[in-house]
């Protein structure tokens, strides 16, 4: 018997980590949900490939962030779940963030609506994860996820020892007092080029985000 | 039955050549392949009063002319893709074969164009002039009729094409003419040995001074001269000498491909040449050319062109095209690695079947599988160099390091002699001065010395915990946690009130002990956060609460009650989180170790920081044994512990940190709390 999320019948929910005995662990909450879980068991397809052949045999997802362990599989969770988001086929990313996982997720962020910590992740919050995905597909952004064209200031540009430039930016509409770190990645290198500290620009930002790991940035304007 | 077709506005003409060809550089690119199809050896663009609307392009070639057919079945053909089955020209080219857009939007650069061409061993010639205002006024392309009037070849006149665009519809700028030079000399592979027999000229200033730079050749002046290559087997091999020609390192397929377990490259097999120059004044001593000289042509000619099949694809090598990686590879890990800026290269690509594939736009070719496997071949080329050379300079620093103490020993010597000179009265004197002076030294050298390695031990520590980190924070820590969570959830549920009886203390106690052990995992990894380091002005409060707020599942776990009392104010000092964490970090260390080696029962740490002026400080005390079996003053001694496995750092790094941002630190053997004190000052900054 399928469950019903969000007007859609969820009959499976694929389970993508790259250690079967964390499979097997949140399959305990996807039976729970009342829902038959499918364990992805490695090596995984090319991104596009795996998003169709996981399309056939589930409704959703449950996908970890660090996957490119041994040959588990070509991508991250993070560009899993944006793949999983473009393709209207919801996904909710399980992984504790650190700040470094941040910044490798931010450039995925508007396509990655649940974010979950894995002490978190129980029946109650895949389907809110799930909930929340559909709702987005349909246009319908929760406070926290509803982008807002926005002024944005850069703080500072410098790059890190690992060689990736950094933007330090501060959005006033969300939170005058917190410098958020951007990967260069996630702005246009043509609008890139000309910012330095002090300049302002506008992007389309989520000001409802509850933290700094929430926030994503996107249709920059120079 | 009613027979229909397509027609074409004659809109479509203009949306074509213009839009998908926007630039002259383009257009004219295509119409000296076209000559280059047709077997010419010269291609000759003459700018006529360009510099104002109005003007002309006369474009002229020598190769084999068309007929009529010719002309009306393949020029004047738009997209027509004429690359499969297309045999070697006369003189063994094989041809380019292009759409005809760039062709279109060329013509088009005037109101209206004029082509004369006079096809090899005849005595006629085809004239075609196209208006584009009778196009302009057409509804469709059909309905303008073009004539081809043919006539005998005037006497003495050479086989070849001529095209006339006039009456140009914008002015050329100087930059779109430096453009155009740039891509005509670049078109057939100047940096080729052997001269190439096709010869695109453009007669304007700017050409003359481009065509000069790329004749001077300073490429035997590279300090590097990578050479590779990869077959049609896909197997590849590359050399690299230096700038009297000595081979310095070579590589089989095997080595090259190691990354990838030795795949061959699924391209076309290809030729890759790769010149980097150290630009330092010093390396220019004794060479022919000067260091500006090479900067100057570089800036002009530098990048990684690609050739398919002798002539040049566009955009690759152009300035801003760094389409190899290069400087990001180089921002990644700058050691003994080149930039855009002080190399140049090509990648001459034989590729007679088109694997490659351009796109319509002229912007390159297409992403596909083939085309990254030949960028692989190319940065794995890349990368070997990059580690050999960075190989040779770790074996240069061994060299200097093994080379200091015969250098001191030297110096001692030269020393020895001078005293020798010294009157002999202050001779005695002199050396022992000098004795002391060496046996201080020399203390200070081993103490360093000492320090170093528990430094490096603690590093491996660090690291190695940081590597766990990444492992416990994972698998197993979330493995405990959604079974501990499901048993809670399916025993309230099937065991109702009897629940907290059965199952709740147990499952309680795993879900702490969980809590305790992901702050290892969590610790860790925050403080390696390389944003950390970053020289600022701290928030100290803030930094006090995250990184208490990490600690605080474990701190628990030990039983530890925090005592936490922030002063009424945003003190700010300048330096970095990392600092900050570090000598919080190693207090709290401290405080647990003294617990844990007393213990302790009802453990208490007091945590308090206090604003005065422009002082800030900060003080922990905790109710553990106190300072005991080591003087005060030596707890800040590197490698002093009282404890069988301390390390004795942790204190030596509190006073080092301290002391780098401007701050004075003490301590209390006894405190109220009946445990050790320890106070930390530190100048304060405006936030």
């Amino acid at each position: 018997m399928p469950i019903t999320i969000a007007a859609r019948a969820i009959q499976r929910i694929s389970i993508i980590d790259d250690q079967a005995p964390v499979r097997e662990s949140y399959e305990f909450s996807v039976e729970e949900l009342g829902v038959e879980p499918v364990s992805e068991a490695g090596p995984l397809a090319p991104l596009q490939a795996f998003v169709k052949d996981v399309r056939q045999r589930a409704q959703a997802a449950i996908c970890d962030y660090n996957l490119k362990v041994r040959d588990y599989s070509p991508f991250n969770g993070a560009e899993l779940a944006a793949a999983f988001y473009k393709s209207q086929f919801p996904a909710v990313l399980c992984t504790k963030w650190h700040t470094a996982s941040i910044d490798e997720m931010r450039p995925y962020r508007r396509f990655i609506p649940s974010l979950v910590d894995p002490a978190k992740l129980d029946p109650t919050s895949i389907k809110l994860g799930i909930e929340a995905c559909i709702r987005e597909f349909a246009g319908q952004f929760l406070t926290v996820r509803r982008p807002w064209r926005t002024l944005v200031r850069v703080e500072d540009k410098r790059t890190s020892d690992q060689g990736v430039i950094f933007l330090y930016v501060v959005v006033p509409a969300w939170n005058s007092n917190e410098v958020v770190r951007l990967p260069s990645e996630i702005i246009p290198p043509n609008i890139l080029d000309k910012l330095h500290p002090g300049s302002r620009l506008h992007a389309r930002v989520n000001l409802g985000a509850n933290g700094n790991e929430e926030l994503f940035f996107e249709d920059w304007e120079s | 039955m009613d027979n229909a077709h397509f027609r074409f506005s004659s809109d479509i003409l203009r949306r074509l050549g213009e839009e998908l060809n926007p630039s002259v550089e383009h257009g004219i690119v295509e119409l000296a392949k076209n000559a280059y199809d047709a077997d010419a050896t010269e291609f000759t663009v003459t700018l006529q009063n360009v510099e104002k609307p109005g003007g002309a392009l006369v474009i002229t070639d020598n190769g084999d002319g068309m007929n009529v057919d010719e002309i009306k079945g393949g020029w004047l053909v738009i997209g027509q893709s004429r690359k499969s089955g297309l045999k070697r020209t006369g003189k063994g080219r094989i041809p380019a074969g292009y759409k005809g857009l760039g062709r279109l939007a060329a013509l088009r650069l005037g109101e209206h164009a004029t082509v004369v061409t006079r096809p090899k061993s005849q005595k006629t010639q085809h004239e075609l002039t196209i208006d584009w205002k009778a196009f302009d006024k057409a509804k469709l392309v059909e309905d303008v009729d073009l004539s081809i009037i043919t006539a005998l070849r005037p006497s003495g006149s050479e086989q070849g094409t001529e095209v006339r665009i006039e009456n140009l519809r914008s002015a050329v700028s100087q930059a779109e003419v430096r453009r155009l030079a740039r891509a005509l000399i670049l078109l057939a592979d100047p940096f080729g040995d052997t001269e190439g027999s096709f010869k695109p000229v453009l007669i304007a200033p700017e050409f003359e001074g481009i065509a000069k730079l790329v004749r001077t050749r300073y490429l035997g002046e590279a300090d590097y001269h990578l050479i590779a290559a990869v077959n049609a087997k896909g197997h590849a091999r590359a050399s690299v000498v230096d700038w009297k020609g000595k081979v310095l390192f070579k590589a089989t397929h095997k080595r090259l491909a190691a990354d990838r377990a030795g795949a061959r490259y699924e391209c076309p097999p290809a030729e890759f040449d790769f010149w980097n120059f150290i630009l330092r004044k010093e390396t220019f001593i004794g060479r022919t050319a000067t260091l500006q000289d090479v900067r100057s042509w570089l800036e002009e000619v530098g990048g990684v062109h690609l050739y398919q099949n002798d002539l040049r694809v566009s955009p690759y090598g152009n300035p801003e095209n760094d389409w190899l990686d290069i400087n990001l590879r180089r921002v990644q890990s700058p050691e003994e690695r080149p930039s855009t800026n002080n190399s140049i290269g090509k990648i001459v690509v034989q590729d007679e079947n088109f694997t490659l594939i351009q796109k319509t736009d002229r912007s390159g070719f297409i992403e596909t599988e083939t085309f990254r496997e030949l960028k692989a071949f190319a940065n794995d080329a890349l990368e070997w160099m990059a580690r050999e050379r960075i190989a040779v300079a770790n074996k240069r620093r061994e060299r200097q390091r093994t080379a200091a103490p015969r250098k001191v020993h030297q110096a001692k010597e030269r020393l020895d002699k001078a005293i020798q000179t010294a009157p002999k009265a202050s001779r005695t004197k002199l050396r022992k001065a000098v004795q002391a002076y060496a046996q201080q030294t020399g203390r200070e050298v081993e103490s360093l010395k000492k320090e170093v390695q528990l430094y490096r031990t603690l590093s491996t520590a660090g690291i190695t915990a940081a590597t766990f980190a990444h492992e416990s924070s994972g698998n197993p820590i979330k493995i405990i946690q959604q079974s501990i969570n499901a048993i809670q959830r399916r025993g309230q549920q099937h065991l109702d009130a009897k629940y907290d009886s059965v199952l709740g203390k147990p499952v309680a106690s795993i879900l702490k002990s969980v809590d305790t052990l992901g702050v290892l995992g969590a610790a860790t990894l925050s403080l390696i956060d390389h944003d950390k380091r970053r020289a600022t002005a701290v928030n100290l409060h803030k930094v006090i609460k995250d990184l208490l707020e990490t600690f605080d599942p474990f701190l628990k776990g030990h039983d530890i009650a925090l005592e936490l009392t922030l002063a009424e104010s945003k003190p700010c000092v300048s330096g970095s989180e990392a600092a900050i964490e570090s000598v919080l970090t190693n207090l709290i260390n401290n405080s647990v170790a003294a617990f844990e080696f007393a213990g302790t029962r009802a453990r208490r740490l007091r945590i308090e920081t206090t604003v005065d002026d422009d002082q800030f400080q900060l003080t922990v005390t905790d109710n553990g044994p106190g300072i005991q079996g080591i003087p005060k003053k030596d707890i800040w001694l590197p490698g002093i512990t009282t404890r069988p496995h301390g390390t004795g750092l942790g204190l030596t790094i509190v006073r080092d940190t301290v002391a780098d941002l401007g701050g004075q630190v003490d301590a209390l053997v006894k405190s109220k709390l009946g445990g050790a004190q320890i106070m930390v000052k530190l100048p304060l900054v405006s936030a």
